[in-house]
């Protein structure tokens, strides 16, 4: 049988994502820095989880991508499982299994711009211009509200679009504030809470269930701070 | 105009619309190998095929569709004004067929599907915007037997096709309809979502709502893990006692339950997994659903289900059950397997030749099975080599008087007749027909 292959995002998910495996005795090579992009891994089987005494040693490929690129991976198959912010996952709007939520990545998904935009009554502007990376989970939080505005998707630094006169209002993922903070903008609204998730294709999920469930099971009781 | 010459056209003339695609050569053969396949194991199991229009109104095809999937449909109008629509999903046709047309036949009605169906959707695996679907549907008949007979049929169309290691997974929305009595539309969607994408955080937030009694969520919470041989009914079981509607989950579990001894019966049920978290499927389905999955394909080849209220709406009310499978996942997945197409290229060029012997063979020899390429330029023997090496072609025939020339790799040999049917019996024998497997 072919290792399980696992998609993990890189930035900052990552270091907290492979520590995970880490705890879970897989030798893991990856980070941040590296060039190259598929690993593959191996790790002695601990006695809690040696149902199969032959199998002493497990092998597992890990896929260093983009996070916006993790649920393309696993929706695909490509990669059997990825570890993906729940922010990166509805943008994508990828069809994929989400079974564990994982205690790392806590973000939030807002609505900001100027101080002069507080308390503005949007449902009476015209032409309301907003720029984000998300452009799918935007279009998605004004439609709701019956308004129609006009998207200006940006790859990056989306803060800078009000102070120039881009956009008048931006809606970005915030962690502490600051940058919005330091920019002389203000949060608006929450649009979701956003932490990172585990996911799962849905072939692999059913035809290699469980292996799949021992591997939740495991990352779960190591994301929890229980000694595997 | 000659020669296959460049011209200056415009350049849109070379483009297709986004998620169409023309097949040729050994892929349109091997598509049709598949329909092929899969219309012969149809017919083996006693089920006869309905060509359906096209397109028809949309109103028609629209019955039973989710949002979704009206949304994805072509719609156009005809001259008169009404809004037609190209057909998006056999199944409605085959009902409105049912009863409207074949309503007063001996039931239960037998029939399949081989055809093109169009969506607005992004391609994906395999799946472009006009795929081709085949298919059964048998109405008429609300019983295991009927459950068993196509899910194994199912697995048979699987197994001729060759796939490797597939698995199906068999559901009952009969249980999750019954559990979910008496919700709110809103909890069972919630719900429903939920469990669909396995999310244990969302379904705790869905089975919070004040409607969900302590016997739904303690059930819905474990639905899921639900997941294997006949032990998780036994689960399923001990669990529906209390529910509100306990007498109509506990015949959901039974169904299935019986469904799956017939499966065992017919020596498949190391083919077939009970899932009872499988919550997915057309809108229309009332009772067991099921879906075939392959290694290295991330998503199902086929899916299919009950559905006992769809027909309904077109005039008379009959119970069926079907599946549509995937032609073009199949290909992808043989294709990754290295499966070869059926043999397309001829056996043999032969040289033009205005001896009325010469055609006389050539006529036989078609008629004995062989693919036979007469060449009509008039080449000379150089010019019919390097023509045969182009196509593929391994072997030449020049007419030599009574005898004939036969250029293979073994180089030139003067053959007479009956040497050269020796020859042609061989190639016949070493090559494995398309459609005999």
């Amino acid at each position: 049988m072919n290792p399980l292959t696992i998609a993990l995002p890189k930035g900052r998910l990552l270091d907290p994502a492979v520590d995970r495996f880490r705890r879970l005795g897989w030798n893991c090579r990856l980070d941040n820095g590296s060039r190259q992009l598929l690993f593959t891994e191996t790790r002695r089987v601990p006695a809690s989880e040696g149902l199969h005494a032959e199998r002493c040693e497990e092998l597992i490929r890990f896929l260093l991508v983009k996070p916006a690129d993790v649920p393309v991976y696993v929706e695909y198959g490509a990669a059997d499982l990825g570890i993906v912010g729940q922010d990166a996952l509805w943008e994508s709007g990828r069809d994929v299994y989400e079974p564990l939520l994982l205690s790392f990545g806590h973000c939030r998904l807002v609505l900001a711009g100027t101080p002069a935009q507080r308390g503005r009554n949007f449902r009476l502007a015209t032409g309301l211009r907003v720029a984000t990376q998300y452009p799918r989970l935007t279009r998605d939080y004004f439609q709701k509200q019956g308004l129609s505005v006009e998207l200006i998707p940006l790859s990056g630094s989306v803060e800078l679009a009000p102070l120039v006169g881009l956009a008048d209002l931006l809606v970005d993922i915030v962690e502490t504030g600051r940058t919005l903070d330091e920019n002389g903008l203000i949060e608006l609204d929450q649009i979701a809470a956003s932490q990172a998730t585990v996911i799962v294709n849905r072939v692999t999920y059913r035809l290699r269930l469980s292996e799949v469930r021992q591997l939740l099971s495991s990352l779960r009781s190591v994301d929890q701070g229980e000694i595997p | 105009m000659k020669d296959g010459r460049e011209l200056s056209v415009p350049e849109v003339r070379s483009q297709i619309p986004h998620g169409v695609q023309d097949r040729f050569m050994v892929e349109a053969a091997r598509r049709r190998q598949v329909e092929a396949v899969l219309r012969e194991q149809f017919c083996r199991w006693g089920y006869q095929e309905v060509i359906t229009p096209t397109f028809e109104y949309y109103d028609n095809l629209t019955v039973g569709a989710s949002p979704d999937l009206q949304q994805a449909m072509y719609r156009f109008f005809d001259r008169d004004g009404h809004t037609l629509a190209l057909r998006a999903d056999f199944t409605p046709q085959i009902a409105r067929t049912a009863a409207t047309k074949l309503y007063d036949q001996p039931m239960p009605l037998r029939c399949f599907y081989i055809g093109s169906l169009f969506r607005y959707e992004e391609p994906q695996a395999g799946r472009k915007r006009e795929f081709t679907q085949a298919g059964v549907e048998l109405i008429g008949a609300d019983t295991p037997a009927a459950d068993a007979e196509v899910v194994a049929l199912s697995v048979a169309a699987l197994e001729t096709l060759n796939l490797p290691n597939f698995q199906v997974n068999l559901g009952q929305m009969a249980f999750f309809h019954a559990v979910t009595t008496g919700l709110s539309p809103e909890s069972v969607t919630a719900i429903r979502e939920a469990i669909d994408r396995k999310s244990t955080a969302r379904l705790a937030r869905a089975l919070a709502a004040p409607d969900v009694t302590t016997s739904q969520r303690e059930l819905l919470a474990r639905l899921s893990d639900w997941v294997g041989e006949t032990e998780v009914l036994e689960e399923a079981r001990a669990l529906s006692t209390s529910l509100p509607e306990a007498a109509a989950a506990m015949a959901a579990i039974d169904r299935l339950a019986d469904v799956y001894r017939l499966l065992q019966v017919y020596g498949i049920g190391h083919r077939v997994i009970l899932d009872l978290g499988e919550v997915r499927g057309m809108d229309y389905y009332t009772g067991i659903t099921f879906r075939g999955m392959v290694p290295g394909l991330g998503w199902p080849v086929l899916s299919g289900g009950r559905y006992d209220n769809l027909i309904a709406n077109f005039g008379r009310s009959l119970p069926a059950v079907g599946f549509g499978l995937g032609i073009e996942r199949v290909l992808l997945v043989q294709s990754q397997h290295g499966m070869t197409g059926p043999s397309i290229i001829p056996h043999l060029l032969v040289q033009g030749c205005d001896h009325s012997t010469c055609y006389h063979l050539v006529q036989r020899l078609r008629a004995r099975g062989c693919r036979i390429e007469v060449d009509i330029l008039g080449l000379s023997g150089p010019e019919l080599h390097h023509l045969a090496r182009q196509r593929g072609i391994s072997r030449t025939l020049r007419c030599a008087g009574k005898a004939w020339v036969l250029s293979d790799e073994r180089g030139d040999r003067l053959l007479t007749e009956s040497e050269l049917w020796q020859e042609v019996e061989a190639w016949l024998a070493g090559e494995s027909l398309p459609g005999r497997r």
